[in-house]
């Protein structure tokens, strides 16, 4: 049974641990990575989130062993394998655009790592059927990959990654070129692979929603330094700069200035009560903790209070959003629930937007 | 039934009619444009095909009506050593190409787009000088007096020269020379249409760089190689200025047999059952390749 026993594949401790220590690189004069430093758990699913070009690919590229670090130190398992080269690292990678080999079959794609691993012949088939059933493609082994939608040859990408049992499986982008419905059955799957083996997973993507839906932490990266890491609801509920707010989730930010527990709003005139001292330039507010009231409501002594003037109202079904602007000029935007009748919420029409004062975020 | 056409029966007839109508137009009728073409196509006919029914007429007619000429060819050990000599030539040349065309065409890939351009260039440059210089140039490179004699001497490293004119590793040396760029095209230009993230994939499998090479970027590769092979080899096959320089009595190629007999002995017939015997091994070969592998997909280099 037990043949390739080379193969470090602790059955107790399936996930390995990742660190990455003060990881720099650079093209020429450009900073792509900025002495990067993340912490990543033995089974965590985590995800690397930022816009084009923040330098996600090449700071999974530098754990995967495929591109080299200008400084720093990578561990995996508590081994440094900074200068151990990719095809010793034993980990799973899959590519954004999936990097099947055309000229194999699917099956082939699959049983490529198990062969390089020196896995008995015997024992191949059954693991890449096994591989394949569960991402649901045991029927189309024999194919080639262009024989295959995009959905099922990411499939064969996941098949071909999780195979030899990695300890960390890499993922860049891999739903990037799938439209909207297959993208969220897959991830739900990838959630539910994440969940069945145990692994450790390091997810790419420069989709919040994505991110947010799927990871137990999310890394957040800004033209090459990690400007925020943790749970996506850390992320949402308590961004720690203008930047995160921005990136993730609707926010409605209000530019002025921290005094004695007041924040002092001039562009629309008013001031808003803090819950705690706090210093910074900017007060957030989440579009779902906003109630909009119509004409001009006095506010509850607990809450804030900002007028605006209603510039559309959306129905979405469950819920309906709010889009008004102030009238120093900020479009705020307030996700309401559908109220049963008219309820004096409508284009044109005067409404005051209020909102707790612990649900108010100031940030730097 | 009768002749009156009811609404429900001519309706499904009208679309089939017109997609049929309009199959047979684009059939029978072209762009005004594809005239442009005509000359072309009489030109063609009057310079190659006439004179090719003329050739394969000759062939079997001249001096006597018959296949004489293809029997004498076969039959005569002169003639027939002239055939395996032209063979044996046409596939070292193919061999020797391949060997050197591979890794030069890999290297293209690889290179910064500054050296691939240096790279090309040093390829082209042989394209656009003749073929007669060029075979000039290198008798001077390789006879006993010559560039490489010269060299081997002073430096020691042989006492007598060594004879490589009027041998077949002249003929090889010079027409590996020439069938170089015909072999490095076609295989840049599929190499350059694979992923090197393949590479990558294959290494985060466990693979050693150098396994990769071999079970992924070679085999996507192939399809160039196959065009470069049979664009080598039909050359090779018909080369005569080169073999007529470099080489030797004893290793006379077809092609130069084809211009003896018209030019000196003025057996035309003979010469021409030659001729054909060249041009049907090619048709075969390229019959052959185009069965395995699709020949426009090779020689565009698309994979
Ligand atoms: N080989 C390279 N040579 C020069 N610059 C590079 C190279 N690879 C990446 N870069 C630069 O490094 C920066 C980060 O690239 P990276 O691919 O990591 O971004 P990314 O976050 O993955 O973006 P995307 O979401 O578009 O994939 C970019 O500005 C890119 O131009
Ligand atoms: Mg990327």
């Amino acid at each position: 049974m037990s043949q390739n026993t080379t193969d470090s594949r602790p059955d107790d401790q399936a996930g390995a641990s990742i660190n990455v220590e003060k990881v720099r690189k650079q093209y020429g004069a450009t900073t792509v990575l900025d002495d990067v430093s993340l912490d990543i758990r033995a089974g965590e699913f985590i995800t690397l989130l930022g816009a084009s070009g923040s330098g996600k690919s090449t700071l999974l590229n530098i754990i995967a062993g495929f591109t080299k670090a200008d400084g720093g130190r990578v561990h995996i398992g508590g081994r440094d394998l900074t200068k151990v080269p990719a095809h010793r690292r034993g980990l799973g990678m899959v590519f954004q655009h999936y990097a099947l080999f055309p000229h194999m079959t699917v099956f082939d794609n699959v049983a490529y790592g198990l062969r390089r691993h020196g896995t008995a012949k015997s024992a191949i088939s059954g693991l890449v059927a096994e591989a394949l059933e569960m991402v649901e493609l045991g029927h189309l082994a024999k194919r080639k990959p262009s024989e295959l939608s995009g959905g099922q040859q990411q499939r064969v990408a996941l098949a071909r990654a999780i195979v030899f049992r990695p300890p960390v499986l890499l993922m860049d982008e891999p739903l990037g070129a799938l439209d909207k419905l297959l993208r969220e059955q897959l991830q739900l799957e990838i959630r539910r692979l994440h969940q069945d083996m145990g692994i450790t997973f390091v997810f790419v993507t420069h989709d919040q929603e994505e991110a947010l839906t799927m990871s137990d932490r999310i890394a957040l990266l800004q033209s090459g330094n990690i400007v925020q890491i943790g749970s996506p609801s850390d992320l949402y509920e308590r961004p720690n700069c203008r930047y995160a707010a921005e990136f993730i989730g609707v926010s409605n930010i209000f530019s002025g200035e921290c005094r004695d527990g007041v924040f002092d709003d001039r562009i629309n005139g008013a001031q808003y009560r803090l819950g705690s001292a706090a210093s910074g330039q900017a007060l957030m507010v989440r579009p779902e903790r906003l109630a909009v009231r119509p004409g001009i409501a006095l506010s509850e002594p607990e809450d804030n209070a900002v007028e605006a003037v209603v510039e559309d109202c959306v129905y979405l079904g469950s819920f309906r959003t709010v889009h008004a602007r102030t009238s120093g000029g900020d479009l705020v935007v307030a996700r309401t629930d559908v109220p049963r009748g008219e309820d004096g919420v409508h284009p044109g029409a005067k409404v005051t937007l209020t909102w707790k004062i612990e649900d108010g975020r100031v940030l730097a | 039934m009768t002749a009156t056409l009811t609404p429900t029966e001519a309706a499904p007839s009208g679309p089939t009619e017109g997609r049929r109508d309009g199959a047979l137009r684009g059939r029978l009728t072209f762009d005004r444009w594809g005239l442009l073409a005509l000359p072309l196509l009489v030109f063609l006919l009057v310079v190659f095909i006439a004179p090719l029914a003329f050739l394969i007429a000759s062939s079997v007619t001249d001096p006597t009506l018959g296949l004489d000429n293809y029997r004498k060819i076969f039959t005569e050990s002169v003639y027939l050593r002239v055939l395996v000599n032209t063979f044996t030539v046409a596939l070292t040349v193919t061999a020797v190409t391949l060997a050197l065309a591979y890794p030069y065409a890999y290297l293209m890939t690889i290179a910064t787009p500054r050296w691939r351009a240096l790279l090309t260039l040093i390829i082209l440059v042989p394209f656009w000088t003749s073929i007669l210089v060029r075979s000039f140039a290198l008798v001077l490179l390789l006879r006993d007096t010559g560039v490489l004699n010269s060299i081997a001497m002073s430096a020691g490293a042989i006492d007598e020269p060594v004879p490589l004119l009027r041998t077949m590793t002249g003929v090889v040396f010079g027409m590996v020379q020439i069938a170089l760029p015909f072999a490095v095209l076609p295989m840049y230009a599929t190499m350059r249409t694979i992923d090197r993230r393949l590479l990558d994939a294959a290494q985060g499998m466990g693979d050693r760089p150098s396994g990769a090479f071999w079970r992924v970027f070679v085999p996507l590769s192939m399809p160039g190689v196959a065009a470069g092979l049979i664009l080598t080899f039909i050359q090779a096959l018909g080369y005569y200025i080169t073999p007529a320089l470099l080489g030797g009595p004893k290793n006379t190629m077809i092609g130069e047999l084809i211009v003896q007999q018209v030019s000196t002995v003025l057996q035309f017939g003979f010469a021409a059952a030659l001729a054909v015997i060249l041009l049907g091994t090619t048709f075969v070969l390229l019959a052959i390749t185009s069965k395995f592998m699709n020949l426009e997909r090779m020689l565009m280099g698309r994979s």
